[in-house]
């Protein structure tokens, strides 16, 4: 409106976490002059927590978000120590990358990419508010009262809004060791009527690698083939690969924590946030768990020159007194020395039903919100958040459509559509088992379900892009060979079958059928004169759909019948006028606004009859309008 | 906007659930010729609407006989819904119903949803506006208050049976998504031979729940009375008193009512069918032979027979003596009629000397048939009144409170359809597990399950799985 308005920069984003980052890289890499601002830039990139990037879930979200053109696969890889692929034992579908990162060199390289960045600016600064004018986000205003101009603003906060550190009666403001908490900024947001409520996370002790006694622990080594997150890695690794160390906890290491509870924050009173049942404290799993005589834990180096080591699995709360006692009965610790000892934390979150699916504020636009703030946990949540809002962020200001994931298309889709439809109530994290369409969100079809969008959002350059189309095309040209070329079953082939060994053929088969044997690999083909493509990245994913295609049919079935719900649009619905819904179901609705029939069936406390009620409703006013040749409101509503 | 479901083929049962003499399946949906072909091969290239073809329904890939049938063919436009659909008369009996509709689905149909062919009939404009005013009722009874109806008695037996069974499959879940998602985490996990245990034994639980639907359709579509006995006791008349209304044929000659006749009443908010059979009397007549051997049918099916005898002639009891034992089985409740010929019409309105003879006969009676015979009256038509008044009473005392079930029942087709979903992803989930596929494929056939009863109960599934994890294992590395 006001042709002289300020403006310092197109985007601000506040916070310099995993979801910073990649908003900050993905809005200045489409041209768009933008600002990081952090409280700590040597802290950029830090990670605050385990040394682990991806998983089962996160791994996939992790390529996903690559082929799109986001940073943190190519740097998890760059400084990878330990490589696993969890359950490669079981399907495809489910099988999960996991790198274990030097901590330092993982920071220390994205903080070169940040810097080395065009159109990107960092400062290190606190934020205090945000500027608001005429209704819209308009920037920020710091600490020291200075303020800075842009179009659009993205939060990433992680845990330092109001954040308070709790160890045993300790309590202290901060959001992460060693850094302040941020205050101002959820104040002012809840003065503006957002729904802001507490979470809470924790961490365990760092150990110094020097006072271990290895000998009593068990060595547990990655996987010798590197499967790298990016399409830009190479598959040799870059740095020499670790172990880590396997103990346990003992009826001891419980019978302590049991005599102290009552020294620690979480039993006493003091911590009112929720925290994240799949990563209890260990009170919390003594006492729930006390059938229990012992409970794993990893001991993880956090780096190759590092002399600390993260202890998985007992992230607690309880005083350091407390904690040195249990610690030492553990195997290995017995002389253990601690650098630092573990803590919970305790912060505001904003709850995510009041974004939407471009991450933008609904209350005030131009303001985005990404990462922890949301109500997640993890690097991989919110590195894919800060992409999602960074690129929308961008595309508002160069008019374009916004970028939105569906369920069946990305752990993405999954992860946000939950979050802006659900909400949540603990730290959300994403688990395999959230996405309805597990059998097609594979790790191994990433760049087959995303190259296309990869393509409309142009991150990628151009040479990588043909290198990946040419990949594609490769699958498809060996999954069109194997459905028209036949073995026909001559003495010979016969011979060969029953080696293999497999039952001898009845008649002609395609060799899709035949690969379709549970007893018969790609690579078997080989042996019948069958050309198969000898880059693993072609064959594999092929060699899975055929497999898999009764169970990957039937979940696309169930997927056909769903995206019916998907398709019929919503945005602007008056659900008072719809009869049959109850005043919760309408109260639900008005506070998500589904953009979709599919997804107001997903809200909690919407029943399956209600999205009846709606779709009939839509039906009326749908035949009314061809009836009339005009739009009229709907009169169902009011006719008794 | 697109219309929503048009490209689906339904199928669903058209008449009721339980034992009757035909049971009709209707297909409905632009691909459904292709889909009965699939069954039906003998209808020819060329088809007509609304014409009939009778042949032996197939299984396509085993190539058994389901039943023989008659497929009606109606096309595009001139249907119930306006699609292209069949009507298939089979025998109406629920085992070979159920057979014709698992292959209709095996074939590429689904099972309709409540209240769906209406729904498609609006939607392809067979019905108007005013008249889609109404469907739109109709859809909200069979979803928002049927559901809502049916809560109550969700609140109760069947809603606890349903709960108990998904908190097993719940169970299984965790187990299986435990160990896909916490893989690492050193679980103690169920082995596949605990696995299987566990899911078979759910299978069987939702099957036997399957089976109550037609107990159920007795409570609460009406329980069953069949009038029997040798020819000319006076069956008719009696059934007329019942009805209070001329429904039978009344005639004087033996063995005039050949067909069972039907009618229904209510007492105490049980609706009551109430059969007048043809006689069991041996018999040359072709006709009449039908009609007795439907008899036998209904008899079985009955909750409670009345057996009559003519007071007056006492070889009428011989031969419902000889029946009884024959038919060896049933509830029986046996009616002297015509008090009025035997005893003096003023001894009819005094109990005391009725009530000593009755005494007699129901201890040589229950003597006999201890089994079979719950309790014997005399009875006079011409006593329309007292006559009405005995049968109720024993209707209320001895029959009605069975009705009442304390046991778990599928009451409605929403809950049967959507139990009889998950029954079949349960046994897919079996034969995959049996395969040794990966867990995470059983889960698809598993979760489908949960959710369909889950649909029932009006519950949504999403995070029950993750939460019913958290509550079973430790986790957290």
């Amino acid at each position: 409106m006001n042709g002289t308005a300020r403006l310092d920069f197109q985007i601000i984003v506040v916070g310099g976490g995993h979801a910073g980052i990649e908003a900050c890289l993905v809005s200045s890499r489409m041209g768009l002059s933008t600002l990081l601002l952090s409280s700590n830039q040597k802290r950029i990139g830090y990670m605050s927590c385990n040394p682990s990037i991806g998983g089962l879930a996160k791994g996939h979200m992790v390529r996903e978000l690559d082929v799109l053109g986001g940073e943190m696969g190519k740097t998890a890889d760059l400084t990878c120590i330990q490589f696993k692929r969890l359950n490669s034992t079981k399907g495809p579908a489910v099988r999960g990358s996991r790198v274990q990162s030097d901590k330092d060199k993982y920071s220390v390289a994205m903080q070169k990419v940040i810097l080395e960045s065009p159109n990107l600016s960092v400062k290190e600064a606190e934020v205090k508010e945000v500027i608001i004018k005429e209704g819209r986000c308009a920037g920020v205003r710091l600490q020291d009262g200075s303020e800075i101009y842009s179009a659009r603003t993205i939060i990433t906060a992680g845990t330092f809004l109001n954040g308070v550190m709790f160890m045993g009666d300790q309590k202290s403001e901060g959001g992460r060791h060693g850094d302040k908490a941020s205050h101002g900024l959820s104040d002012q947001l809840r003065s503006f009527g957002f729904d802001v409520q507490r979470l809470k996370t924790g961490t365990p002790a760092r150990l110094l690698k020097d006072s271990i006694d290895w000998s009593k622990t068990e060595a547990q080594w990655g996987d010798p083939t590197f499967f790298p997150f990016s399409v830009h890695s190479s598959s040799q690794f870059y740095l020499p690969q670790i172990a880590c160390y396997l103990s346990r906890t003992s009826e001891k290491t419980h019978e302590i924590i049991q005599r102290n509870l009552s020294r620690s924050p979480l039993y006493c009173g003091m911590i009112e946030g929720t925290g994240p049942r799949y990563c209890p404290s260990i009170e919390d799993k003594v006492v729930r768990f006390a059938d229990r005589s012992s409970h794993q834990t990893f001991l993880e180096p956090e780096g190759l020159d590092s002399n600390l080591i993260y202890l998985q699995g007992i992230s607690t709360s309880l005083p350091q007194d407390v904690q040195s006692e249990f610690l030492k009965t553990i195997p290995g610790l017995e002389n253990v020395q601690v650098a630092r000892f573990g803590y919970a934390v305790e912060y505001d979150f904003f709850e995510p039903t009041q974004i939407k699916h471009s991450l933008e504020t609904r209350g005030i636009p131009g303001l985005f919100l990404a990462g922890q703030i949301n109500g997640t946990s993890g690097y991989e949540e919110a590195a894919v958040q800060g992409f999602i809002a960074g690129a929308n962020a961008a595309r508002s200001l160069l008019n374009k459509s916004e970028l939105v994931f569906g369920r069946d298309e990305a752990y993405i889709g999954v992860l946000i559509d939950d979050l802006v439809t659900k909400g949540t109530k603990e730290p959300y994290r994403m688990f395999t088992s959230r996405a309805e369409h597990r059998l097609i969100l594979r790790e191994d079809n990433t760049v087959d379900r995303l190259l296309a969008r990869s393509m409309d959002l142009g991150l990628l350059s151009q040479e990588k892009f043909k290198e990946l189309s040419q990949l594609k095309d490769q699958r498809a040209g060996y999954a069109e060979k194997l459905k028209t070329e036949k073995l026909y079953p001559n003495e010979e082939v016969q011979r060969k079958i029953e080696a293999l060994p497999s039952n001898r053929l009845l008649k002609s088969v395609s060799f899709e059928e035949f690969l379709r044997r549970p007893e018969v690999s790609s690579s078997d083909l080989l042996r019948f004169g069958f050309e198969v493509p000898s880059d693993p990245r072609v064959s594999e994913p092929v060699e899975i759909e055929v497999k898999y295609s009764g169970y990957i049919g039937r979940q696309m079935d169930l997927l056909k019948q769903w995206r019916k719900n998907e398709d019929v649009p919503l945005l602007g619905l008056d659900f008072s006028a719809v009869r049959g819904l109850s005043n919760e179901e309408k109260e639900k609705l008005f506070r998500v606004q589904p953009r979709t029939l599919g997804q107001a069936s997903r809200i909690s406390g919407v029943n399956p009859s209600a999205v009846q009620a709606i779709l009939v409703y839509l039906k009326g006013a749908e035949l009314r309008k061809r009836s009339n040749g005009e739009l009229s409101a709907p009169h169902w509503g009011s006719k008794d | 906007m697109r219309l929503t479901h048009s490209d689906d083929v339904i199928c669903a049962l058209a008449t009721g659930p339980g034992r009757s003499p035909i049971g009709v399946v209707r297909v409905s949906g632009r691909e459904s010729e292709k889909v009965v072909r699939k069954l039906a091969d003998f209808l020819p290239n060329k088809i007509e609407s609304h014409r009939s073809y009778y042949g032996l329904l197939r299984d396509p890939i085993k190539g058994s006989v389901l039943d023989e049938a008659m497929a009606t063919y109606f096309q595009e436009g001139r249907s119930y819904s306006g699609e292209c659909s069949f009507e298939i008369s089979c025998h109406g009996n629920p085992i070979i119903l159920s057979l014709v509709l698992k292959t209709l689905i095996a074939s590429g149909a689904r099972l309709a949803k409540p209240g769906e062919f209406t729904l498609r009939a609006f939607l392809n404009g067979r019905i108007d506006l005013t008249e889609a005013e109404a469907v739109h009722q109709l859809i909200q009874a069979e979803s928002t208050s049927a559901v809502r109806a049916s809560h109550r008695q969700l609140e109760g037996f069947l809603g606890a049976e349903l709960k108990r069974i998904n908190t097993d499959l719940y169970g299984v879940l965790a187990q299986v998504e435990a160990g896909i998602d916490f893989s690492t985490e050193g679980l103690e996990l169920w082995k596949e031979g605990e696995l299987l245990q566990k899911i078979t034994a759910i299978r069987t639980s939702v099957e036997r729940l399957l089976e109550t639907f037609s107990i159920a359709k007795k409570q609460f579509e009406g329980m069953v009375i069949a009038l029997v006995g040798p020819p000319n006791v006076g069956k008719s008349s009696l059934m007329n008193i019942l009805m209070s209304s001329e429904t039978s044929i009344v005639d004087a000659s033996p063995g005039t009512t050949r067909d069972a006749v039907s009618d229904t009443l209510e007492i105490d908010g049980v609706k009551i069918r109430i059969f007048d059979t043809a006689g069991l009397r041996d018999t040359s007549d072709r006709v009449e032979a039908i009609g007795i051997r439907k008899s036998y049918e209904i008899m079985t099916s009955a909750d409670v027979i009345f057996g009559v005898f003519d007071l007056s002639r006492p070889e009428t009891l011989t031969f419902l003596q000889d029946e009884m034992r024959s038919f060896a089985k049933g509830s029986w409740l046996v009616l002297g009629n015509k008090s009025d010929l035997v005893v003096d019409p003023k001894e009819v309105v005094n109990p005391e000397v009725l009530s000593a003879k009755m005494v007699e006969a129901k201890i040589s009676l229950k003597a006999a048939f201890p089994a079979q015979v719950q309790d014997a009256e005399f009875i006079s038509c011409q006593e329309v009144e007292l006559t009405q008044k005995t049968l109720f009473g024993f209707l209320k005392n001895h029959v009605l409170p069975n009705q009442i079930s304390e046991s778990p029942l599928i009451s409605n087709s929403r809950q049967y359809d959507n139990l009889f979903e998950a029954e079949r992803s349960l046994a897919r989930a079996l034969e995959t597990l049996t395969n040794h596929a990966g867990t995470e494929f059983i889960s698809v056939d598993l979760t489908t399950a949960a959710l369909k009863i889950d649909e029932i109960l009006g519950n949504q599934v999403d995070e029950a799985i993750i939460d019913r994890i958290f509550k079973d294992f430790c986790l957290g590395k």
